[in-house]
Protein backbone atom coordinates (compact mmCIF):
# COMPACT_ATOMS: atom_id res chain seq x y z
CA UNK A 1 0.00 0.00 0.00
CA UNK A 2 1.37 3.36 -0.93
CA UNK A 3 0.26 6.39 1.04
CA UNK A 4 -0.75 9.62 -0.69
CA UNK A 5 2.30 11.60 0.28
CA UNK A 6 4.69 8.89 -0.84
CA UNK A 7 2.81 8.47 -4.10
CA UNK A 8 3.26 12.18 -4.80
CA UNK A 9 6.99 11.95 -4.05
CA UNK A 10 7.36 8.95 -6.32
CA UNK A 11 5.51 10.68 -9.17
CA UNK A 12 7.70 13.76 -8.81
CA UNK A 13 10.82 11.62 -8.70
CA UNK A 14 9.70 9.83 -11.88
CA UNK A 15 9.43 13.29 -13.46
CA UNK A 16 13.05 13.87 -12.55
CA UNK A 17 12.64 15.95 -9.42
CA UNK A 18 15.81 15.35 -7.40
CA UNK A 19 14.39 16.72 -4.15
CA UNK A 20 11.50 14.23 -4.33
CA UNK A 21 13.96 11.39 -4.71
CA UNK A 22 15.95 12.86 -1.83
CA UNK A 23 12.86 12.60 0.38
CA UNK A 24 12.35 8.99 -0.63
CA UNK A 25 16.02 8.36 0.09
CA UNK A 26 15.58 9.78 3.59
CA UNK A 27 12.54 7.54 4.14
CA UNK A 28 14.15 4.30 3.08
CA UNK A 29 17.88 4.62 3.40
CA UNK A 30 18.16 3.48 7.04
CA UNK A 31 15.85 0.52 6.44
CA UNK A 32 17.67 -0.61 3.32
CA UNK A 33 21.05 -0.12 4.97
CA UNK A 34 19.94 -2.16 7.99
CA UNK A 35 18.53 -4.88 5.79
CA UNK A 36 21.77 -5.15 3.84
CA UNK A 37 24.03 -4.85 6.88
CA UNK A 38 22.27 -7.66 8.74
CA UNK A 39 22.73 -9.87 5.69
CA UNK A 40 26.29 -9.08 4.62
CA UNK A 41 27.67 -8.38 8.09
CA UNK A 42 30.17 -5.70 7.13
CA UNK A 43 29.60 -1.97 7.44
CA UNK A 44 31.63 -0.71 4.48
CA UNK A 45 30.22 -3.32 2.15
CA UNK A 46 26.73 -2.54 3.39
CA UNK A 47 27.34 1.15 2.63
CA UNK A 48 28.57 0.34 -0.89
CA UNK A 49 25.65 -1.92 -1.63
CA UNK A 50 23.19 0.57 -0.19
CA UNK A 51 24.67 3.26 -2.44
CA UNK A 52 24.29 0.94 -5.45
CA UNK A 53 20.66 0.22 -4.56
CA UNK A 54 19.68 3.88 -4.50
CA UNK A 55 21.76 4.72 -7.54
CA UNK A 56 19.98 1.96 -9.44
CA UNK A 57 16.63 3.18 -8.11
CA UNK A 58 17.30 6.77 -9.24
CA UNK A 59 18.55 5.69 -12.66
CA UNK A 60 15.57 3.41 -13.25
CA UNK A 61 12.80 5.28 -11.48
CA UNK A 62 11.21 6.11 -14.81
CA UNK A 63 10.50 2.37 -15.17
CA UNK A 64 8.62 2.15 -11.87
CA UNK A 65 4.86 1.82 -12.23
CA UNK A 66 2.14 1.88 -9.58
CA UNK A 67 0.64 -1.41 -10.67
CA UNK A 68 -0.20 -2.64 -7.16
CA UNK A 69 3.49 -2.99 -6.37
CA UNK A 70 4.49 -0.52 -3.70
CA UNK A 71 7.59 1.62 -3.90
CA UNK A 72 8.80 -0.05 -0.71
CA UNK A 73 8.55 -3.50 -2.31
CA UNK A 74 10.32 -2.20 -5.42
CA UNK A 75 13.28 -0.78 -3.56
CA UNK A 76 13.62 -3.84 -1.33
CA UNK A 77 13.60 -5.98 -4.50
CA UNK A 78 16.52 -3.97 -5.84
CA UNK A 79 18.32 -4.49 -2.53
CA UNK A 80 17.73 -8.23 -2.59
CA UNK A 81 19.02 -8.45 -6.15
CA UNK A 82 22.14 -6.46 -5.30
CA UNK A 83 22.82 -8.83 -2.40
CA UNK A 84 22.42 -11.84 -4.69
CA UNK A 85 24.93 -10.29 -7.11
CA UNK A 86 27.23 -9.53 -4.18
CA UNK A 87 27.24 -13.17 -3.09
CA UNK A 88 27.86 -14.31 -6.65
CA UNK A 89 31.05 -12.28 -6.89
CA UNK A 90 32.22 -12.81 -3.34
CA UNK A 91 34.07 -16.10 -2.86
CA UNK A 92 33.07 -16.64 0.74
CA UNK A 93 29.86 -15.76 2.41
CA UNK A 94 30.00 -13.18 5.16
CA UNK A 95 32.40 -13.83 7.94
CA UNK A 96 30.35 -13.66 11.09
CA UNK A 97 33.40 -12.38 12.92
CA UNK A 98 33.22 -9.26 10.76
CA UNK A 99 30.08 -8.12 12.47
CA UNK A 100 30.79 -4.83 14.14
CA UNK A 101 28.89 -3.49 17.07
CA UNK A 102 27.49 -0.40 15.39
CA UNK A 103 24.83 0.44 17.91
CA UNK A 104 25.82 3.65 19.58
CA UNK A 105 24.67 3.03 23.08
CA UNK A 106 26.92 5.64 24.67
CA UNK A 107 29.04 5.09 27.78
CA UNK A 108 26.12 3.86 29.91
CA UNK A 109 25.01 1.05 27.57
CA UNK A 110 25.00 -2.33 29.19
CA UNK A 111 27.91 -4.41 27.88
CA UNK A 112 25.78 -7.54 28.22
CA UNK A 113 23.21 -5.89 25.99
CA UNK A 114 25.84 -5.23 23.34
CA UNK A 115 27.06 -8.81 23.49
CA UNK A 116 23.47 -10.10 23.23
CA UNK A 117 22.92 -8.02 20.10
CA UNK A 118 26.23 -9.19 18.65
CA UNK A 119 25.22 -12.82 19.21
CA UNK A 120 21.82 -12.14 17.71
CA UNK A 121 23.36 -10.74 14.54
CA UNK A 122 25.66 -13.73 14.26
CA UNK A 123 22.70 -16.07 14.75
CA UNK A 124 20.74 -14.32 11.98
CA UNK A 125 23.74 -14.82 9.70
CA UNK A 126 23.43 -18.58 10.19
CA UNK A 127 19.91 -18.65 8.73
CA UNK A 128 19.17 -19.22 5.04
CA UNK A 129 18.77 -16.15 2.84
CA UNK A 130 14.98 -16.30 2.81
CA UNK A 131 14.85 -16.89 6.57
CA UNK A 132 17.07 -13.86 7.12
CA UNK A 133 14.80 -11.76 4.90
CA UNK A 134 11.73 -12.85 6.85
CA UNK A 135 13.31 -12.20 10.25
CA UNK A 136 14.62 -8.78 9.23
CA UNK A 137 11.48 -7.57 7.45
CA UNK A 138 8.94 -8.92 9.95
CA UNK A 139 10.71 -8.62 13.27
CA UNK A 140 13.41 -5.97 12.87
CA UNK A 141 11.66 -3.61 10.45
CA UNK A 142 8.23 -4.52 11.83
CA UNK A 143 6.54 -4.76 8.44
CA UNK A 144 3.10 -6.32 8.42
CA UNK A 145 2.39 -9.66 6.74
CA UNK A 146 1.03 -8.06 3.60
CA UNK A 147 4.01 -5.73 3.07
CA UNK A 148 6.57 -8.46 3.78
CA UNK A 149 4.79 -10.97 1.53
CA UNK A 150 4.78 -8.44 -1.30
CA UNK A 151 8.52 -7.84 -0.97
CA UNK A 152 9.32 -11.54 -0.75
CA UNK A 153 6.89 -12.38 -3.55
CA UNK A 154 5.20 -15.14 -1.57
CA UNK A 155 1.67 -15.55 -0.20
CA UNK A 156 0.84 -14.38 3.30
CA UNK A 157 -0.04 -17.96 4.27
CA UNK A 158 3.36 -19.23 3.17
CA UNK A 159 5.01 -16.33 4.94
CA UNK A 160 3.29 -17.23 8.21
CA UNK A 161 4.58 -20.79 7.97
CA UNK A 162 8.09 -19.75 7.10
CA UNK A 163 8.34 -17.05 9.74
CA UNK A 164 7.29 -19.53 12.40
CA UNK A 165 10.05 -21.87 11.27
CA UNK A 166 12.59 -19.06 11.04
CA UNK A 167 11.90 -17.84 14.58
CA UNK A 168 12.06 -21.37 15.91
CA UNK A 169 15.38 -21.98 14.14
CA UNK A 170 16.79 -18.70 15.39
CA UNK A 171 15.76 -19.56 18.93
CA UNK A 172 17.39 -22.91 18.60
CA UNK A 173 20.66 -21.38 17.36
CA UNK A 174 20.73 -18.98 20.27
CA UNK A 175 19.88 -21.68 22.78
CA UNK A 176 22.69 -23.84 21.52
CA UNK A 177 25.10 -20.96 21.91
CA UNK A 178 23.76 -20.21 25.41
CA UNK A 179 24.21 -23.77 26.54
CA UNK A 180 27.86 -23.56 25.60
CA UNK B 1 11.75 -16.55 25.88
CA UNK B 2 10.14 -15.87 22.54
CA UNK B 3 9.04 -12.40 23.64
CA UNK B 4 12.59 -11.69 24.73
CA UNK B 5 13.86 -12.78 21.31
CA UNK B 6 11.31 -10.63 19.50
CA UNK B 7 12.21 -7.62 21.66
CA UNK B 8 15.88 -8.17 20.96
CA UNK B 9 15.20 -8.36 17.23
CA UNK B 10 13.28 -5.12 17.34
CA UNK B 11 16.15 -3.45 19.17
CA UNK B 12 18.29 -3.99 16.05
CA UNK B 13 16.38 -1.04 14.58
CA UNK B 14 19.00 1.04 16.33
CA UNK B 15 21.45 0.10 13.55
CA UNK B 16 21.85 3.21 11.44
CA UNK B 17 24.19 4.24 8.65
CA UNK B 18 26.78 6.92 9.20
CA UNK B 19 25.19 10.35 8.60
CA UNK B 20 28.12 11.77 6.63
CA UNK B 21 28.20 8.73 4.38
CA UNK B 22 24.44 8.99 3.80
CA UNK B 23 24.63 12.62 2.70
CA UNK B 24 27.65 12.04 0.44
CA UNK B 25 25.99 8.99 -1.08
CA UNK B 26 22.85 10.94 -1.95
CA UNK B 27 24.83 13.82 -3.46
CA UNK B 28 26.83 11.41 -5.62
CA UNK B 29 23.71 9.59 -6.77
CA UNK B 30 21.94 12.77 -7.83
CA UNK B 31 25.07 14.14 -9.50
CA UNK B 32 25.83 10.94 -11.44
CA UNK B 33 22.51 10.84 -13.21
CA UNK B 34 22.86 14.47 -14.21
CA UNK B 35 26.32 13.79 -15.71
CA UNK B 36 25.08 10.77 -17.67
CA UNK B 37 22.10 12.71 -19.01
CA UNK B 38 24.27 15.71 -19.89
CA UNK B 39 26.80 13.63 -21.81
CA UNK B 40 24.12 11.56 -23.45
CA UNK B 41 22.62 14.83 -24.64
CA UNK B 42 26.04 16.11 -25.79
CA UNK B 43 26.80 12.91 -27.70
CA UNK B 44 23.38 12.91 -29.35
CA UNK B 45 23.90 16.57 -30.29
CA UNK B 46 27.36 15.71 -31.69
CA UNK B 47 25.83 12.95 -33.74
CA UNK B 48 23.13 15.33 -35.02
CA UNK B 49 25.78 17.90 -35.99
CA UNK B 50 27.77 15.27 -37.83
CA UNK B 51 24.68 13.73 -39.38
CA UNK B 52 25.99 14.53 -42.85
CA UNK B 53 29.23 12.73 -42.10
CA UNK B 54 27.45 9.74 -40.62
CA UNK B 55 24.82 9.57 -43.38
CA UNK B 56 27.34 9.96 -46.18
CA UNK B 57 29.53 7.39 -44.47
CA UNK B 58 26.69 4.91 -44.40
CA UNK B 59 25.77 5.60 -48.03
CA UNK B 60 29.43 5.35 -49.01
CA UNK B 61 29.76 1.98 -47.35
CA UNK B 62 26.71 0.61 -49.08
CA UNK B 63 27.77 2.01 -52.49
CA UNK B 64 31.27 0.65 -52.14
CA UNK B 65 30.03 -2.76 -51.17
CA UNK B 66 27.71 -2.75 -54.17
CA UNK B 67 30.58 -1.76 -56.52
CA UNK B 68 32.82 -4.42 -55.04
CA UNK B 69 30.01 -6.95 -55.30
CA UNK B 70 29.47 -6.21 -59.01
CA UNK B 71 33.19 -6.01 -59.78
CA UNK B 72 33.90 -9.27 -58.04
CA UNK B 73 31.18 -11.05 -59.96
CA UNK B 74 33.25 -10.51 -63.16
CA UNK B 75 36.52 -11.67 -61.72
CA UNK B 76 37.93 -15.14 -62.29
CA UNK B 77 39.50 -17.17 -59.52
CA UNK B 78 38.22 -16.86 -55.96
CA UNK B 79 35.32 -14.66 -57.01
CA UNK B 80 32.57 -16.76 -55.37
CA UNK B 81 34.09 -16.56 -51.92
CA UNK B 82 34.80 -12.82 -52.26
CA UNK B 83 31.28 -12.16 -53.48
CA UNK B 84 29.84 -14.07 -50.53
CA UNK B 85 32.13 -12.23 -48.16
CA UNK B 86 31.14 -8.81 -49.54
CA UNK B 87 27.48 -9.75 -49.14
CA UNK B 88 28.02 -10.84 -45.55
CA UNK B 89 29.83 -7.62 -44.70
CA UNK B 90 27.01 -5.56 -46.17
CA UNK B 91 24.41 -7.40 -44.09
CA UNK B 92 26.39 -7.19 -40.89
CA UNK B 93 27.01 -3.46 -41.31
CA UNK B 94 23.28 -2.91 -41.75
CA UNK B 95 22.56 -4.86 -38.58
CA UNK B 96 25.20 -2.92 -36.62
CA UNK B 97 23.78 0.41 -37.76
CA UNK B 98 20.27 -0.63 -36.74
CA UNK B 99 21.50 -1.70 -33.31
CA UNK B 100 23.41 1.56 -32.81
CA UNK B 101 20.28 3.51 -33.69
CA UNK B 102 18.37 1.54 -31.03
CA UNK B 103 21.02 2.04 -28.35
CA UNK B 104 21.29 5.80 -28.88
CA UNK B 105 18.00 6.23 -27.06
CA UNK B 106 19.43 4.76 -23.88
CA UNK B 107 21.68 6.49 -21.29
CA UNK B 108 25.34 6.18 -22.28
CA UNK B 109 28.22 5.79 -19.86
CA UNK B 110 30.31 8.94 -19.57
CA UNK B 111 33.57 7.04 -20.06
CA UNK B 112 32.37 5.46 -23.29
CA UNK B 113 31.35 8.68 -25.08
CA UNK B 114 34.76 10.09 -26.05
CA UNK B 115 35.96 6.65 -27.09
CA UNK B 116 32.90 6.25 -29.33
CA UNK B 117 33.58 9.64 -30.90
CA UNK B 118 37.14 8.56 -31.72
CA UNK B 119 35.88 5.30 -33.15
CA UNK B 120 33.39 7.08 -35.39
CA UNK B 121 36.17 9.30 -36.72
CA UNK B 122 38.26 6.21 -37.45
CA UNK B 123 35.34 4.56 -39.23
CA UNK B 124 34.88 7.69 -41.36
CA UNK B 125 38.59 7.72 -42.19
CA UNK B 126 38.55 4.07 -43.32
CA UNK B 127 35.62 4.81 -45.61
CA UNK B 128 37.31 7.90 -47.00
CA UNK B 129 40.44 5.92 -47.90
CA UNK B 130 38.37 3.12 -49.43
CA UNK B 131 36.42 5.60 -51.53
CA UNK B 132 39.61 7.12 -52.92
CA UNK B 133 40.90 3.75 -54.07
CA UNK B 134 40.19 2.75 -57.65
CA UNK B 135 37.55 0.01 -57.59
CA UNK B 136 38.26 -0.81 -61.25
CA UNK B 137 41.72 -1.96 -60.31
CA UNK B 138 41.44 -5.64 -59.26
CA UNK B 139 44.49 -5.30 -57.03
CA UNK B 140 42.82 -2.51 -55.05
CA UNK B 141 39.62 -4.48 -54.54
CA UNK B 142 41.05 -6.54 -51.74
CA UNK B 143 42.22 -3.41 -49.98
CA UNK B 144 38.77 -1.84 -50.38
CA UNK B 145 37.20 -4.95 -48.90
CA UNK B 146 39.65 -4.84 -46.03
CA UNK B 147 38.83 -1.16 -45.29
CA UNK B 148 35.12 -1.91 -45.31
CA UNK B 149 35.69 -4.80 -42.89
CA UNK B 150 37.58 -2.44 -40.60
CA UNK B 151 34.60 -0.07 -40.66
CA UNK B 152 32.28 -2.92 -39.77
CA UNK B 153 34.51 -3.96 -36.87
CA UNK B 154 34.58 -0.41 -35.54
CA UNK B 155 30.78 -0.16 -35.74
CA UNK B 156 30.57 -3.48 -33.90
CA UNK B 157 32.81 -2.09 -31.17
CA UNK B 158 30.61 1.02 -30.83
CA UNK B 159 27.52 -1.15 -30.70
CA UNK B 160 29.07 -3.27 -27.96
CA UNK B 161 29.93 -0.17 -25.91
CA UNK B 162 26.43 1.21 -26.28
CA UNK B 163 24.94 -2.08 -25.31
CA UNK B 164 26.77 -2.19 -21.95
Amino acid sequence: MIDGEEKKLVLNAINGEASAFGSLYDRYQSKIYRFIYLKVGHREEAEDLCHQVFLSAWQNIANYKFKGFSFSAWIYSIARNKIIDYYRTKKNHQNVDDFQIIIDGGPNTDLDDKIKKENLKKAIAKLSQIEQDIIILRFVEDLNLKEAAEILKISEILLRVRQHRAIKKLGKILNIKDEK
Amino acid sequence: MKNNLLNNLKSLQAIEPNRDYSQKSLNLILAEKQIIEKHSFVFTEWLQMHKVLVTSGVSGVLTLVLIVFIALSYLPGNKNSMVAEANDINNSIQIRLDEIQYHLNRPILVSAISEMQNDLNKAAEELSIAKDLNADDPQKLEEILSRIKNTRDILEKINFQLGK
